[in-house]
């Protein structure tokens, strides 16, 4: 109950905004000022949602594949490129720039590499996905792990501790809370990286449905693709939160364990 | 000699020129004594420390460690900031040198008796944000302590806290350090604190010269200021103008 108390009062202006907008839009739509094909109304869009909800569901699974499929590989690759970037100072001369040149290239113009390199498979969109979701993590992991404490590290030397202590006990740890920024941003560019993959070339997927429907001027069908998309993004970037929580659940204060904050011993 | 530092000199690259932190600095500390080595600010203490746990290495000189070149974790150290690791728990931050020399197991009875000893077992489990400074400054000393090292190197341990607090550390190190038989070298700016934990205070100057005072007062120790402590403080006090006065002129 004191959740959702909380998560209330955390979020009721932007509830009271969307319901208030929504609201806003249903009526324009509704009383004819915006026609249907232009801008359908929420009503209209839900009703589309579910009546092609088993075809949805179909196509949401596939963007769900290429998405999770494309973060791990994204994150897996990019977390052992930053370790080996942070303990090899000429790995990250190498490479370190490039990464930066691969961002300026745009995607949606590599893609039909991907296209004509794995076809209509799965792995081209995976492809454009990695591709998306991999500079966060690197840039982002990278960062945190140079950022840690000196002191620290002087610390654990001062112990006898050789570098891969130091790594894994101080500079690890240390590199956490920047590596999940990049990872919630990844979470949601994967999205976005799948769905641009489908665009350009597929069978399956809400990318793939929402072009093949915008094709029939079906602006329901349209919205509601956009609409569990972003519902996916939403849901990857909660569970990436969630992990982080996880993660940092030290810093919560407990309350079970009231430790006396004064100095009471002798 | 538990410690010893025969003519050491250090410098720091500064812009392309060399900046002398210390020049020939000759400093012993014998078995089980307790050194404070105060100055004024600039005079190169903490890079004394750090040279002296062997984290940096000197330019000239040797410095050694129960006799054996100081190399880093052949002496306990305790940086001023407490550097608790904050997702750790109390007894995990006390484990994390015996983790380094991977030998947790043994070692945890002998943190779990030195929480026991000074009254802070309750906090075995607790984490550094849920402690207090004071608290806090004593598991980092009880980490040092548990290095297992006969030789520790303080640098300011107690500048960040309270008065008040400050004055019940000195208590408690002073006690805790009577029964431990450890070999204690503290860096200080603070005479009192000086005067009150040590046998003998070396005076750092800023030329690099050292000057040392004995305090003779008998253990334990009064924490108000005696005409004997006010005295020291007094001699300290002027040691360290007298020598800066010098300088400027």
């Amino acid at each position: 109950m004191n959740r959702i108390k909380a998560f209330l009062k955390d979020y009721y202006l932007f509830l009271m905004a969307a319901i208030l907008l929504l609201g806003a839009w249903e009526w324009l739509v509704d009383s004819g000022r915006l026609p249907s094909f232009i801008l359908p109304s929420p009503y209209g869009i839900l009703l589309s949602l579910f009546e092609n909800k088993d075809i949805l569901l179909l196509h949401t699974w596939a963007t769900f594949k290429e998405t999770v499929l494309g973060f791990v590989i994204a994150a897996v690759a990019g977390v052992s490129l930053a370790v080996a970037m942070f303990f090899f100072k000429s790995v990250q001369r190498t490479v370190y720039p490039a990464v930066l040149i691969s961002q300026t290239i745009p995607i949606i113009a590599l893609s039909p590499i991907f296209v004509l390199w794995f076809g209509y498979s799965i792995w081209s969109k995976v492809a454009v996905t990695v591709l998306i979701a991999f500079f966060p993590i690197v840039v982002s992991t990278y960062d945190g792990l140079n950022h840690h404490d000196r002191d620290y590290v002087d610390l654990l030397r001062s112990m006898g501790a050789r570098r891969w202590h130091i790594f894994k006990k101080v500079q690890l740890p240390m590199s956490l809370p920047s590596f999940f920024s990049g990872i919630k941003l990844a979470a949601v560019f994967s999205v976005v990286g799948a769905t641009i993959g489908e665009w350009l070339g597929a069978s399956e997927g809400l990318g793939y449905y929402s072009r093949r429907m915008s094709g029939s001027l079906n602006a329901e069908g349209v919205f509601s693709a956009i609409f569990l998309l972003s519902l996916l993004g939403m849901c990857f970037f909660g569970a990436a939160a969630l992990a982080e929580k996880r993660m940092f659940s030290w810093k919560e204060i407990r309350k079970d364990v009231q430790h006396e904050k004064m100095d009471k011993t002798q | 000699m538990a410690f010893m530092m025969n003519n050491v000199s250090y410098s720091i690259r500064q812009g392309g020129q060399y900046m002398p932190i210390l020049k020939n600095i000759n400093l012993s500390a014998a078995a089980g004594e307790f050194v404070s080595i105060i100055g004024k600010s600039g005079t190169g203490k903490s890079t004394l420390l750090k040279l002296a746990c062997g984290l940096e290495k000197p330019d000239e000189g040797e410095i050694t460690i129960q006799n054996e070149p100081s190399v880093p974790g052949a002496a306990g150290y305790m940086p001023q900031k407490d550097l608790l690791l904050p997702w750790r728990t109390v007894m995990d931050n006390l484990l994390l040198s015996p983790e380094v020399q991977k030998k947790k197991k043994e070692k945890r009875k002998e943190a779990e008796a030195l929480l026991e000893r000074v009254g802070l077992s309750a906090y075995e489990k607790a984490y550094p944000h849920e402690l207090s400074g004071g608290m806090r400054q004593r598991i980092a000393f009880l980490r040092t302590l548990l290095t297992g090292k006969e030789v520790l190197f303080l640098d300011e341990p107690f500048g960040a806290l309270d008065a008040m607090t400050k004055k019940d550390m000195h208590q408690w190190m002073a006690a805790l350090w009577r029964e431990l038989d450890k070999t204690i070298v503290l860096v200080t700016h603070d005479l009192h604190e000086s005067v009150f934990l040590s046998d003998r205070i070396i005076v750092l100057h800023p030329s690099g010269e050292t000057e040392e005072i004995t305090v003779p007062l008998p253990r334990p120790r009064e924490t108000f200021l005696t005409p004997e402590i006010t005295e020291l403080i007094n001699t300290l006090e002027s040691s360290i103008r007298h020598e800066s006065y010098q300088s400027i002129s």
